[in-house]
């Protein structure tokens, strides 16, 4: 009886502090195992390896800091296999600190792994606007309707690569990644369903917002990375194709690494799961145990 | 009265007619163009939002501090960050000027739109029921008056771009080519001089000489701005010529020629350069200096004595870097793969009739107008003596590629070969690049001494450090942009450092702390009361599971693709459950929106604005 007592009156900070081993001890001894790729994560990276040389991609980052730990090794993963498909990329971000994000993967991934790459022929970041998925419903139609320059106050027509692009229909690819709103979700309801037949979407979102978008597979969202499981998955398959010759790469190794403390934190949670209910059932019986004879019989 | 109008009826006419035009742009595609003008609006009103948002975000909590409400030290520090990051953002504080990247190697200056000379030519567009409007980077400088089309400053080729767009007739196209050939500056100043109607800038190419000089101020003499536009020539004048220098020291080999040393010099204490360093002289500069020293395919004797040389330096190659080696100088460049290019450079390509020449040909009553004049003459393939040169270039350490560059002139190249083979030794690996490459190699087959790895990394670090001199005489010879021009976020601002060290940790942990009170909550609240609450708690374990390491675990010993591997299930789970679930919720808000929507843009529902006090 000391024992249901002491988990039905568990205070929360046992259950803090165990979370908080779970994620530390992992972290701290570097715990990681091989990924093998899903069903969505395949379909994201089969989705892009269709791209040619010189095939235009719009790379919609929007996420923050908030959500950087989740999404931010899966947009170092999306710009290195679009980069190495020789693909031209559009970087854009509709929330107010997704610029950062833009610049770090530029920073991260581009400059030092392609220097030949050059600012305004084969990348560009024409940055944030502000009006969420207001933006989204004009540069579907019309890109210099809002985007007159890039992010660096550069006029789009003295910038090559955009010099014949008037909408973003002319994109081959979007490639989202989606913290929060505006993200994937707007993408699919303003850019590809009303251009159903010219737009391909592909995402990658936090672990929360994924149910949402599942709905949308594969008609209108032809793949899906969920979380840092689906990072990891998409990681996995960009080291083993453009990575060969180091794989274990910092950069391209995040979601892999950060796998080690989720899977531990997820398993203790299921334990705890499995031990609220074990409280649950030990409790009921209990009640029913202690309860007068002729009231048992009649439960 | 007119107070309670502007407050409720304006705001209700604005978003009936926003929304239904919204609407119909939705559903009409001729209404497409007003959705996006509406768009734009939008777009306004939300940029608006913000600085509402701010006086909010200041009023709430300058009254919490006023009234001493609990919490109100909180309420000081949000102030005081807001504060911060507004007045650092906003006035780019600590950051540098960006530089001026669309014009480097130009000399720029101020130059208004209308002391350009207006050119003219006879041209009318056809009659269409709707009017045009000409393209923005096209609008001010042209005007069209009774069949004379006018056209003021130097048309650009996108400019002539713009001006094609505006009507496919072949008159039409032929007034563009001649308005064309007629609107640019005087043939001594073609590629040096251009002007930019969108900035209103007038920039110069290079050093301007004293001749160029005067011929420029003849152009503008008739202007009514004479002596406007003589002080801005005489300012850009002086612009390409002003004097930048570099401290560095000079690499041996480094021969500016003469035709280059107008532009940049070398000093016994670095570099001086004359006006903004071009891209392509900084990318010269780079290079030339160790032309001398490409890396040539080397022979075995000569892999022989480049091993030698590294292993006199410290430890023997172990068998791992044997192969290693091997393996870097097997993936040099070959001559054979770039001669079969060579030989199909140059093909005589087809051309192109212009527009007037085709109005002539319709004029003169040929009804079938082609464009393209079919390509004449055939390919000659490369002659003995040109394969001599490049073999010899190819084996010989001590030809350089202006040597062979020089003795292919001779051999009559046509001038794309030329190019090409241009293009191609500026490709090439210098023995520093080699080396570095070899030596990374090296280093991932085994351990290199200190000796081994410096003497092979010795020609790529001076390298590294002249590029880096040129780098800093380019970004200090080019003109920035204007003060205030740099970036917010640029590292090492302000800005930048409450970003990194405060606003990016705060927003992270707080994400982060979810995973505690999730935590607590699954142990709490997640308990199999009933069915429905079993059903959710299964699934709830199905998709925690499978986003774990060990999901892959229990999948290895079930054939690829099973019904009951954990991705399988995982995937089944949310394409069916959860998408018929959240399909139903879907359909149910848009309904709900649609008839909310409805009644908001009839102006039944009119909570949005507020209550009439």
């Amino acid at each position: 009886m000391d024992m249901l007592h002491f988990l039905q009156t568990l205070d929360r900070r046992w259950i803090f502090l165990l979370i908080g081993i779970a994620i530390a001890v992992p972290t701290l001894t570097r715990l990681k195992f091989s990924e093998t790729p899903g069903q969505f994560s395949q379909d994201v990276f089969r989705e892009i390896e269709k791209l040619q040389p010189g095939d235009r991609v719009l790379m919609a980052w929007d996420y923050d800091p908030g959500t950087e730990g989740e999404l931010n090794p899966m947009a170092n993963a999306f710009a290195k296999h679009c980069a190495a498909k020789k693909a031209k990329l559009y970087f854009i971000t509709l929330l107010p600190l997704g610029p950062q994000m833009i610049e770090q993967t530029i920073d991260d991934v581009i400059l030092p792994d392609y220097p030949e790459l050059e600012y305004g022929e084969d990348y560009v970041n024409l940055g944030f606007k502000s009006g969420y998925e207001g933006v989204i419903k004009v540069i579907i139609t019309n890109l210099r309707g809002l985007y007159t320059t890039d992010a660096r106050g550069i006029s789009l027509d003295q910038i090559p690569m955009c010099r014949d692009v008037k909408s973003i229909q002319d994109m081959k690819l979007i490639v989202n990644v989606s913290g929060s709103y505006p993200g994937t979700k707007e993408w699919v309801q303003y850019a590809v369903t009303p251009y159903q037949d010219k737009m391909t979407l592909v995402g990658g979102c936090t672990g929360v917002q994924a149910p949402l978008l599942f709905p949308y597979i594969p008609e209108q969202l032809s793949g899906l990375l969920v979380g840092i499981k689906g990072a990891a998955e998409y990681e996995q398959l960009v080291v083993d194709h453009y990575v060969q010759e180091n794989p274990e790469d910092p950069r391209f190794a995040d979601a892999r690494n950060r796998m080690g403390p989720q899977s531990i934190a997820h398993l203790v949670m299921i334990g705890l799961i499995l031990l609220g209910n074990v409280v649950y059932f030990w409790e009921k019986r209990f009640r029913k145990a202690t309860l007068p004879p002729d009231i048992r019989s009649s439960c | 009265m007119v107070l309670p109008v502007l407050k409720r009826t304006v705001p209700l006419l604005i978003t009936a007619l926003g929304g239904s035009v919204l609407v119909m742009a939705f559903f009409i595609p001729a209404f497409e163009k007003w959705g996006e003008e509406a768009s734009i609006w939008f777009d306004i009103l939300a940029a608006m939002a913000f600085i509402l948002g701010g006086g909010n975000l200041f009023k709430v909590h300058l009254k919490a501090i006023s009234d001493r409400k609990k919490g109100w030290g909180f309420s000081a520090v949000t102030l005081v960050s807001f504060l911060l990051m507004l007045i650092f953002g906003l006035f780019k504080v600590g950051s540098h000027p960006a530089p001026s990247t669309e014009f480097a190697g130009e000399s720029v200056v101020s130059f208004p739109l209308e002391w350009m000379p207006e050119y003219s030519t006879a041209g009318r567009l056809r009659d269409t029921s709707v009017g045009i409007v000409p393209p923005a980077q096209i609008r001010r400088q042209l005007r069209m008056v009774g069949g004379q089309i006018f056209y003021r400053g130097w048309i650009s080729e996108i400019e002539a771009e713009s001006l094609d767009s505006l009507d496919d007739q072949l008159e039409w196209l032929c007034s563009c080519e001649t308005l064309r050939d007629v609107a640019q500056p005087p043939a001594e100043l073609r590629g040096k001089v251009r002007y930019l109607a969108d900035h209103q800038k007038l920039t110069f190419h290079g050093v301007m000489t004293d001749q160029e000089e005067s011929q420029l101020l003849a152009l503008f003499s008739d202007s009514n701005a004479a002596s406007g536009t003589a002080a801005a020539i005489h300012q850009l004048a002086a612009a390409t010529r002003v004097i930048t220098r570099v401290e560095t020291q000079l690499p041996d080999k480094l021969q500016i020629p003469l035709e280059r040393q107008v532009a940049v010099r070398a000093t016994p204490t670095g570099l001086e350069a004359t006006g903004p360093v071009s891209p392509e002289m900084r990318d010269w500069l780079s290079r030339s200096a160790f032309y001398s020293q490409l890396a040539k395919p080397l022979t075995q004797p000569g892999r022989d004595d480049l091993r030698a040389e590294i292993e006199q330096r410290g430890r023997p190659l172990t068998e791992h870097q044997q192969q290693a080696f091997d393996r870097s100088l097997n993936s040099g460049w070959d001559m054979r793969q770039f001669i079969p290019v060579l030989e199909s450079t140059g093909a005589p390509k087809p051309g192109r009739k212009t527009s007037c020449q085709l109005v002539e040909e319709q004029r003169a009553g040929i009804s079938e107008l082609q464009r393209e004049i079919p390509a004449t003459g055939v390919l000659p393939p490369l002659t003995e003596q040109q394969r001599e040169i490049l073999a010899e270039f190819e084996s010989s350490s001590d030809m350089s590629p202006e040597q062979m560059i020089e003795q292919l002139q001779r051999t009559e190249i046509s001038a794309a070969r030329l190019a090409a083979v241009g293009q191609f030794v500026k490709q090439l690996p210098t023995i520093g690049d080699r080396n570095k490459a070899l030596c990374i190699e090296l280093l991932k087959a085994g351990p290199l001494s200190r000796e081994q790895r410096d003497w092979l990394l010795k020609e790529a670090r001076e390298q590294y450090a002249w590029r880096q001199a040129v780098g800093e005489l380019f970004v200090k010879s080019n003109p920035v942009k204007y003060a205030w021009s740099g970036s917010y976020a640029e590292g090492g601002t302000p800005f930048d450092w409450m970003y990194t060290w405060v606003l990016q940790p705060l927003m992270t942990t707080t994400f982060a702390l979810l995973a505690f009170y999730v935590g607590s909550a699954a142990f709490r609240a997640f308990r199999a009361k009933n069915l429905e609450a079993t059903l959710l708690l299964g699934t709830a374990l199905i998709i925690l599971f499978r986003a774990t390491m060990f999901a892959g675990v229990v999948q290895g010993p079930l054939p690829d693709g099973s019904v009951f591997g954990m991705d399988r299930v995982y995937a089944f789970v949310m394409s069916v459950f959860n998408t018929a679930g959240n399909r139903a919720i879907m359909i149910g808000i848009a309904l709900g929106i649609a008839s909310t929507s409805l009644k908001v843009l009839l102006g039944i529902d009119r909570s949005y604005l507020g209550s009439d006090d």
